[in-house]
């Protein structure tokens, strides 16, 4: 009996717990920030744009359905404010719900703000409870907040779930940096191995998307930056590239084709589909999808005045289109065009390690094969990597092999 | 006579000190020896595990030739009844403060990142309650409560760290040597301290009925947590780089939060919480045991459940004491673990003193 009235006791008390605790809030109490935009600010610091979910509008299928009207799935807010806790704070005052950004997923910063270096509300990201080091770093072309008010994903409605799967693509199109997540943003500035590289994004108009963005019609497929594929159609956002960065200051941007180049050196590339000049008929091209065959080797010798890095890339490849007619199963001719390919991936690749050591920016992180040789940090901090970087001397080889053919051998004639 | 109850087994004993002394790896510990090693983090881990289970050594002796019996008795055998109750003392007042310094740690873990608004009393209140019910229940009650949640605390750390491996970049653990071969062995040595609380073997020597045991408790727990912190080390530098880890006060939180394997697998902090509060309560109620056994016996009371009333509403205003969370990591980096070095000291001293009198082992029977 007495053993009972205790667990009754107990029971009673556990109920005090019922109540929740000083934290407790309810759901729709919520306004859930999906994405923060920032620029530079006019008045004050930061111009902050906080998109914040309708859950009515995004919920249901994807393409159809859930809520009805022309209600935009995200809710917009723009507001000047010195820091991003401060504009939540000021967001509170005429939301009328609790702005949370524990369910932020992306970080859209614009080109302006990135190349003044101005991003030290990358503190509060990091320190602050709600938001995560897993949100992806955007950096727009335009104006953050333009970008998120004109982005129209048209195959689904939920825009940060269009952006994340934007982001999955990199492993078949090699043409977004392998991670922009915040964490790794941050910890390659604090460490200083290599620099950061980010995602790049871009918002189109229509007239502009048509005329290619002022590039010339016959580049490969790969050579376009975000916000300049010669295209029609399509949602109106473009994600392809990348935004290098000098330790938080962005310093230029990198095409899909030199990012494919940069996954490679990275050890991260997967498979892409490239397009190379035909070396019998120049003015052609063939389509070739690439895989890596071997893991990248960098190596850094430091024993020098000048740093020399060395990079082995081995990759094999299938062919999806000769334009030219000619006859690559054919030995000699396969010899040539592995030789060709080779010739062309080596040159771009030094191009882009040229273009990072004009930007004093090692975004490849050749600095992260040089750390091993020093003992200490001390001897690695006295060697000044950074200010060694750009008058490093720079050797590539790539090995390429023609696997497959695709699913016949000889080309059409079309030219007969 | 102090009247002492229950009985541990090496299996037990094992579990409840490395369930003790690894549940500091959810709090700043393992920020401290990357701050000291850099990215050689991981190997003061190593020197301090070594460090740690050769100071445990006398303790282990002690124990050896004092079978069966408490702090205070082996005090008072090996030193006299006037400075064999003045040691166990210390060495109660140090458990204390450890005790303090833990349940205010956990507590402002607990308020950065899951209760911000809650203030700290209500969360130390509840902790304290369960450590003094499970403390009341004595020995055996702790250390098999231990065994039943210690494959949770440890499954659910493992978890993390292999999630987060596909993050780890190994180019972040060098240079190799961090700051060099002296700094890294220093601070090993220095933050040996970090097992002093397996000093808790000696306040609870009375429960192991073989002495061997209680050798294999001891060093076989504080080996295990050394590679636990040695793990955390090298994946916390690895995923975060040694300047950024090294400013990192819940690593194992920090660790889950990163945690993104698609859409499928985020937001693991929410299940590394409810490790953090299991093992929280097992370190709180493990030390209230040990410093509340180890004061009744010094005190000279005939039971030590008296004094846990008093003690636990003591401890609650001593942890609100320090004015803010950097207070708290200074006091206990600063002062509770060079004390630590002293509070193992003790034994050394008691086992010398027993040696020299001729207390203890086959002497003593004789």
């Amino acid at each position: 009996m007495r053993h009972k009235r205790k667990v009754g006791f107990l029971l009673l008390l556990l109920l005090l717990t019922l109540s929740g605790c000083w934290n407790k809030i309810e759901i729709e109490e919520n306004a859930f920030v999906l994405a923060i935009g920032v620029d530079k600010g006019e008045q004050d610091l930061y111009r902050i744009t906080m998109a914040m979910a309708r859950p009515e509008k995004l919920a249901g299928k994807e393409g159809g359905g859930g809520g009805g009207g022309e209600e935009k799935p995200l809710v917009l807010s723009t507001i000047e404010a010195p820091s991003l806790t401060g504009a939540l704070s000021m967001l509170n005052g005429y939301i009328g719900r609790n702005v949370t950004l524990q369910h932020a997923k992306a970080l859209f910063v614009s080109e302006e703000l990135a190349r003044d270096g101005n991003l030290q509300f990358l503190d509060e990201v990091i320190r602050y409870r709600e938001t995560r080091q897993t949100i992806f770093l955007v950096v727009t072309k335009q104006d953050a907040s333009q970008f998120l008010e004109g982005m129209k994903p048209e195959l689904g409605k939920n825009p940060m779930r269009y952006i994340e799967q934007l982001t999955y693509n990199y492993r078949r199109t090699a043409m977004l940096p392998a991670a922009s997540q915040i964490s790794d943003f941050v910890s390659q500035v604090n460490v200083n191995y290599s620099q950061p590289l980010s995602y790049y994004a871009a918002l189109v108009e229509e007239e502009e998307s048509e005329s290619g963005g002022g590039k010339a019609a016959d580049q490969s497929e790969a050579s376009h930056t975000a916000g300049e594929l010669p295209r029609q159609g399509g949602s109106n956002v473009e994600m392809i590239g990348g935004a290098a960065f000098k330790q938080q200051k962005m310093v230029g941007t990198l095409s899909g084709e030199e990012i494919r180049h940069y996954l490679l050196l990275h050890d991260a590339f997967h498979q892409a589909v490239a397009t190379f000049k035909d070396p019998k008929e120049p003015e052609s091209s063939v389509s070739v999808r690439l895989s890596r065959k071997r893991p990248s080797d960098l190596w850094v010798d430091v024993s020098g005045s000048r740093p020399r890095l060395s990079a082995a890339i081995s990759l094999e490849g299938e062919i999806l289109g000769v334009q030219s007619g000619v006859d690559y199963s054919e030995p000699e001719q396969q010899a040539a065009l592995e030789a060709s390919i080779e010739q062309q991936i080596e040159d771009s690749i030094r191009t882009l390690i040229k273009r990072t050591q004009e930007w004093e920016s090692d975004i490849v992180g050749f600095g992260r094969h040089a750390v091993p040789q020093f003992p200490t940090v001390e001897a690695w901090e006295t060697y000044d990597w950074p200010s060694k970087y750009p008058k490093a001397e720079v050797q590539v080889d790539v090995r390429f092999t023609l696997r497959r053919f695709g699913l016949t051998l000889s080309p059409l004639q079309l030219r007969q | 006579m102090y009247q002492y109850e229950g009985h541990i087994s090496r299996r037990e004993g094992i579990t409840l000190i490395f369930a003790v002394l690894s549940s500091m790896l959810f709090l700043q510990y393992p920020q401290f020896l990357v701050e000291v090693g850099g990215p050689a983090g991981w190997q003061v881990a190593l020197v301090m595990t070594l460090g740690g289970m050769a100071t445990l050594l006398p303790v282990i002796a002690l124990i050896r030739r004092f079978p069966g019996r408490g702090l205070d008795q082996i005090s008072k055998a090996a030193a006299g009844v006037v400075l064999g109750p003045l040691l166990t003392l210390l060495i109660a007042t140090w458990l204390l403060a450890s005790l303090v310094l833990s349940l205010r740690s956990f507590t402002e873990t607990f308020i950065v990142t899951i209760l911000p608004d809650t203030p700290p009393s209500p969360v130390m209140v509840m902790a304290v309650l369960c450590a003094l019910y499970a403390s009341y229940r004595g020995l055996e009650a702790i250390s098999r409560a231990t065994q039943i949640l210690l494959p949770l605390i440890a499954g659910g750390s493992l978890l993390v760290l292999l999630f987060s491996l596909p993050r780890v970049d190994t180019s972040l653990l060098f240079p190799f040597w961090g700051h060099g071969l002296i700094p890294t062995v220093t601070g090993g040595l220095y933050y040996a301290s970090m097992a002093a609380e397996a000093v808790v073997i000696l306040a609870f020597g009375y429960a192991f009925r073989d002495p061997n045991d209680a050798r294999s408790s001891g060093l076989v727990g504080t080996l295990l947590f050394g590679l636990g912190a040695t793990a955390v080390a090298v994946v916390l530098v690895g995923v975060f780089g040694a300047p950024t880890a090294s400013q990192n006060p819940f690593p194992l939180f920090n660790l889950a939060r990163l945690i993104y394997l698609g859409r499928f697998l985020q937001r693991m902090e929410s299940l590394i919480i409810m490790f953090w509060v299991f093992a929280a309560l097992v370190r709180l109620a493990v030390l209230m045991h040990a410093a509340t056994v180890t004061l009744g016996g010094a005190l000279g009371l005939p039971h030590y459940r008296p004094l846990l009333f008093s003690l636990s509403v003591m401890i609650i205003p001593l942890a609100l004491l320090p004015e803010d969370f950097l207070v708290t990591l200074r006091l206990d980096r600063d002062w509770l673990r060079p004390l630590g070095f002293a509070v193992l000291l003790i034994p050394a001293l008691l086992w010398l003193l027993a040696v020299i009198r001729r207390k203890g082992g086959e002497t003593d029977a004789a």
